[in-house]
């Protein structure tokens, strides 16, 4: 699932944890990093990908900002493999013999 | 973070059996880290025991570790997910006994990668325990 392999990095992790705060431009997000401009631009550039977030140009900067939709997304693909999982775990605990 | 909470009509012992010497049998098919649904999942006994599915070609490839093993009451596993082993979320399987058998309740947490994917979620679902709620009471039996 893209946006886990997206969420799978620390970087990735920390830039999503500043947009928390709100939009940023790719220099505000460079900032506390002691990584190169371009590096923070491939990794948003993964994360838009994967749905978790997206961009509007201003001017001649480009705002980056959360995507509910990306994280609601990983929230309902692990909701449905447990709900499979558990489907499948109680049939055979229902079902095995004392 | 998700919630779950099912009863099953066996004891703890045999639940929590089930859940772990019986994983191959019940582990969803269709998310084998080979991609291959005959791949063998596999869930060693005791701290610190492997998650790992045993490929048909031969390969092990590691979907978590035992974090806590208290037999029949509580397991706990970290999950390793996309991000592999240095980014795990962590799984908490506790069996009670209850009227006809055992309820189990997983709770899947964000684990290592901490307290910001909830928090996150926070941002846009400031209701999310009353969401959570909702799909346990969905679920129970």
């Amino acid at each position: 699932m893209e946006a886990l392999d997206a969420l799978g990095n620390p970087v990735r992790r920390a830039i999503l944890e500043q947009l928390r705060d709100g939009p940023r431009s790719v220099g505000e997000l460079s900032a506390p990093f002691s990584i190169s401009r371009p590096a923070i631009s491939r990794h948003l550039r993964v994360l838009e990908d994967a749905g978790l977030v997206s961009h509007e140009a201003r001017g001649r900067r480009n705002i980056f900002s959360l995507e509910r939709a990306g994280f609601a997304a990983v929230e309902a693909y692990l909701a449905a493999f447990w709900d499979e999982a558990l489907t499948r775990y109680k049939l055979l605990a229902d079902n095995i013999e004392p | 973070m998700i919630e779950r909470s099912i009863v099953v009509q066996t004891d703890p012992t045999r639940a929590f059996h089930v859940w772990t010497e019986r994983v191959g049998t019940w582990w969803p098919p269709a998310h084998h880290p080979s991609g291959d649904p005959a791949g063998l999942i596999q869930l060693e006994s005791g701290l610190g025991g492997r998650f790992f599915e045993r490929a048909a070609d031969g390969r092990e490839l590691e979907i978590g570790r035992v974090l806590h093993w208290e037999p029949p009451r509580r397991l706990r596993l970290s999950f390793f997910m996309g991000g592999g082993p240095a980014t795990p979320s962590e799984v908490d399987v506790t069996f009670t006994p209850v009227d006809g058998g055992t309820r189990v309740h997983i709770c899947h947490s964000a684990g290592a990668l901490g307290d910001r994917f909830d928090a996150i979620l926070d941002v846009f679902e400031r209701n999310w325990k009353a969401v959570c709620t909702a799909f346990s009471a969905g679920v129970r039996t």
